[in-house]
């Protein structure tokens, strides 16, 4: 599912006469954060397992194999990944990640003005500007 | 290791540099900086001064967002602690920083797009802001701000510190700096806090913290980020281009490698240095001086370098050392180990022949004498008879890294300033080319490094310009050097500004504006902004004066303890709405005492800073994993943060659409 051309809302909750839904955001923020711990995990397994299978505990006399001047366990094991890595931030980040509104800061005011714990649903005073995405 | 014989060592690297170059670099560098912040300057008039100053109006683009970000993260460490971890344990080292493949993708896509969210719904500013009114917890703001005061203090200290360092290497052959260092040590030695340290060390301390002080107080944070762009960008450059001199120069990367598969790991020894008649005249052996003698069983010729300075009084025959402190007649001396470098070696030419009498010999843990260790895992290690990368330490740093990263307050500031989500995935992407071609690169530069520079155990610390100079000497450009020194200066000063900042936004809004005057008009905020900047930077240059002898421990706790502090709380709390304030503060006291603990207990067994570790973990993790534990249980027992807070912040109100 690419939540770029995701079109339906989340689930509603209707409570004190009001409707609501989870906010899309947050929705989709869960989410590629699963994606980026699920990459995090491979990247790791990948990087570990292969560079101490293959790079450590080597026979001294024996030649460290290379791939392209780097020891092959440091090709295979580091660099493979990490480019891959880079690959897969390019089109999670380019192609899939939501480009969500992310709000205008309609938080209460900061400069010069009390502002109490929690939140005051007040408008913003501070010129701070709106977000790009949703004008 | 001596650090004044080691600075004359770098008079003689500094001959090459070609004249005032690294000065005519540096202010070049530093009138850039200044300009940057005066134009930021002006754009605090007329807007919110506090949101400006702190945040800049959230209105980074993709450059700024990107370039603050790998600038702010890459401190000094990555120019002046990982060259020269390369260069004394090798290839391993690529192991080591693996983590760093999904690093721009854990700090930044965890939790920007959310935290950036939850920030302009809350109107927060800092972090103890975001904190505060997610939990609707002001104790849990107030410690927050304690937490991020104390570690990030340290952590300045550090920088501080870093940054004279690698100034006074840099200025090290400028004529105008040498009469200074000797106009000004007459001064300096009346003074009771200035005498411990050397005049040049303290010209470059006073130096780096008016420029750094100056333009992060002026122009707040739109100053910071421009100059980080400027520092991201020297930065790149430079390491690209020592990459490309490095590779050419060495005839290319295999047979570099091929070189060192075939190096072992040198000795470290007691000595006496001896003359074969008492000396006519006094004779100074130079800290780093090449030594070759004969083997006692008339194998191999040896080569010594000596690790400190030392001196032949004349009608003595046997040298006593000139460092301070130092009486003693033994010498510290490196062997060089590796045939092929004792061969290829040439011995310094000293008035007098002298001998070497080794008295006690110190032997690396784990690889000596075995060929192929710069080149296959664990990696040599001096004192780790497991080798310097371990597995459990290899699983440590590449869960380390990221997950650290994620946690930082730096970061997290950051991650509040993007102006859009567009913006936040471009910048991913970004930052992901950039540290590819910064980590990689580094990791062969300072590989390739063991072959050019051998002997450089001594004064690792210094790897980087020596590399530089080196370099760019051989290549006929000299005057390159500056640029290329003036990478690992810009890394520190990025780090220092935003910690600056980060420092002074904790104390005037999350202490002046949130407890003691919540009415403060804007113009006692924005002379008050500029007090707090300026006292704590005073504060950290104090710091540095005589900064604690245990310091660059102390910065990796620092760095490792404020992640483990932050990490949980904010990551569940933007993410989980059943987690709640007395969870946050349990999972951010928990990770905090697990991890000093395990450092206190660490200085009760090994007599210095140095954590126990676990199963040979790293104390971050399993101060992460009581974090979380805690964090987890408190919040079951705990009822939930009040209803409103947690509509507002995590469902959207469809009534009317």
């Amino acid at each position: 599912m690419d939540p770029r051309r995701e079109s339906t809302l989340p689930p509603t909750d209707s409570q004190h006469g009001r409707s609501r839904i989870l906010d899309p955001v947050l929705v989709h923020a869960r989410h590629e954060t699963i994606i980026i711990f699920v990459v995090f995990g491979l990247c790791f397994l990948w990087s570990v397992t292969w560079c101490y299978s293959t790079g450590y505990g080597l026979p001294a006399d024996q030649p460290v194999a290379k791939v392209f001047g780097v020891p092959s366990w440091i090709f295979w094991g580091v660099i493979v990944p990490w480019l891959l890595a880079d690959g897969f931030s390019i089109w999670f980040c380019l192609s899939y990640m939501a480009l969500d509104p992310l709000g205008e800061g309609t938080g209460p005011p900061v400069d010069g003005v009390t502002s109490p714990p929690g939140l005051s649903g007040q408008p913003p005073a501070d010129g701070l500007p709106d977000d790009g995405e949703a004008s | 290791m001596g650090g004044a014989a080691g600075l004359s060592s770098w008079c003689l690297l500094g001959e090459a540099t070609g004249g005032n170059a690294a000065l005519v670099s540096f202010i070049i560098y530093t009138i850039a900086v200044f300009l940057i912040a005066a134009f930021a300057g002006r754009l605090l008039k007329g807007k919110g001064f506090l949101g400006e100053y702190f945040l800049g109006s959230r209105g980074l683009g993709m450059w700024a967002f990107a370039m603050t970000f790998a600038a702010t993260s890459a401190s000094g460490g990555s120019f002046m602690g990982f060259p020269s971890l390369i260069y004394t344990h090798g290839w391993t080292l690529a192991f080591w920083i693996a983590g760093y493949a999904v690093f721009p993708l854990v700090t930044m896509g965890l939790m920007g797009k959310r935290l950036n969210q939850v920030a302009r719904k809350t109107g927060a500013i800092t972090v103890p802001d975001v904190l505060r009114d997610r939990f609707d917890s002001a104790p849990l703001g107030a410690l927050a701000t304690l937490l991020i005061v104390f570690f990030m203090s340290v952590f300045l200290v550090g920088q501080f510190k870093a940054g004279a360092l690698i100034l006074q290497t840099l200025l090290l052959d400028v004529p105008l700096f040498q009469t200074a260092q000797q106009s000004l040590g007459h001064w300096f030695s009346d003074l009771p806090l200035l005498s411990d340290q050397t005049p040049g060390y303290l010209i470059c301390l006073f130096g780096f913290a008016v420029a750094v002080i100056a333009y992060t107080c002026y122009g707040g944070f739109h100053a910071v980020v421009w100059t980080d762009v400027m520092q991201g960008a020297v930065m790149g450059l430079g390491v690209v281009l020592m990459f490309v001199l490095a590779i050419w120069q060495v005839g290319g990367l295999d047979r570099a490698t091929s070189q060192l598969e075939k190096m072992t790991p040198p000795r470290m020894h007691q000595a006496y240095l001896e003359a074969a008649q008492p000396a006519e005249d006094d004779v100074l052996i130079p800290f780093g001086t090449w030594i070759a003698q004969p083997s006692d069983e008339g194998g191999a010729p040896r080569l010594f370098r000596t690790a400190q300075a030392a001196v032949i009084e004349r009608g003595a025959s046997q040298a006593r050392t000139t460092g301070a402190g130092d009486a003693g007649q033994q010498v510290e001396v490196l062997e060089v180990t590796t045939p092929e470098e004792v061969a290829r070696i040439k011995a310094t030419v000293l008035p007098v022949k002298i001998s070497v009498r080794v008295v006690q010999t110190e032997d690396y843990a784990y690889g000596a004498g075995q060929r192929g260790v710069y080149v296959r895992g664990p990696g040599p290690s001096a004192t780790d008879s497991a080798g310097f990368l371990p597995l459990s330490l290899a699983v440590s740093y590449f869960l380390f890294w990221p997950l650290i990263g994620a946690g930082q307050p730096g970061n997290f500031v950051r991650l509040m300033a993007f102006n859009n989500s567009r913006t936040f995935a471009r910048a991913i992407v970004t930052v992901a080319i950039y540290y590819t071609l910064i980590y990689i690169p580094l990791v062969v530069i300072f590989t390739i490094a063991r072959i050019f520079l051998p002997g450089m155990e001594i004064e690792a610390d210094r790897i980087m310009p020596a590399m530089a100079v080196y370099l760019t000497a051989a290549a006929g450009v000299p005057w390159l050097a500056g640029l290329v020194v003036a990478a690992a200066f810009a890394a520190v000063m990025s780090t220092v500004d935003s910690f600056l900042l980060l420092i002074s936004s904790a104390v005037v809004r999350d202490v002046y504006q949130r407890h003691l005057d919540p009415t403060a008009k804007e113009e006692r905020l924005r002379r008050l902004t500029y007090v707090v900047t300026l006292v704590i930077g005073v504060a950290a240059v104090l710091g540095a004066l005589n900064p604690p002898e245990y310091l660059q421990y102390l910065i990796i706790y620092a760095g490792g303890g404020i992640g483990v502090v932050l990490l949980v709380p904010m990551g569940l709390g933007l993410y989980w709405r059943r987690f709640n304030g007395p969870g946050a503060v349990a999972a951010m006291l928990g990770g905090f005492a697990t991890h000093l603990t395990l450092y206190l207990v660490g200085f009760m067994i090994y007599g210095r800073f140095h954590p126990v570790r676990l199963w040979n973990f790293d104390p971050v993790i399993p101060a992460l994993a009581v974090s979380l534990a805690l964090g987890l249980l408190v919040t079951w027992l705990a009822p939930p943060t009040a209803r409103a807070v947690l509509d507002r912040l995590f469902y959207r109100d469809i009534s009317a659409e």
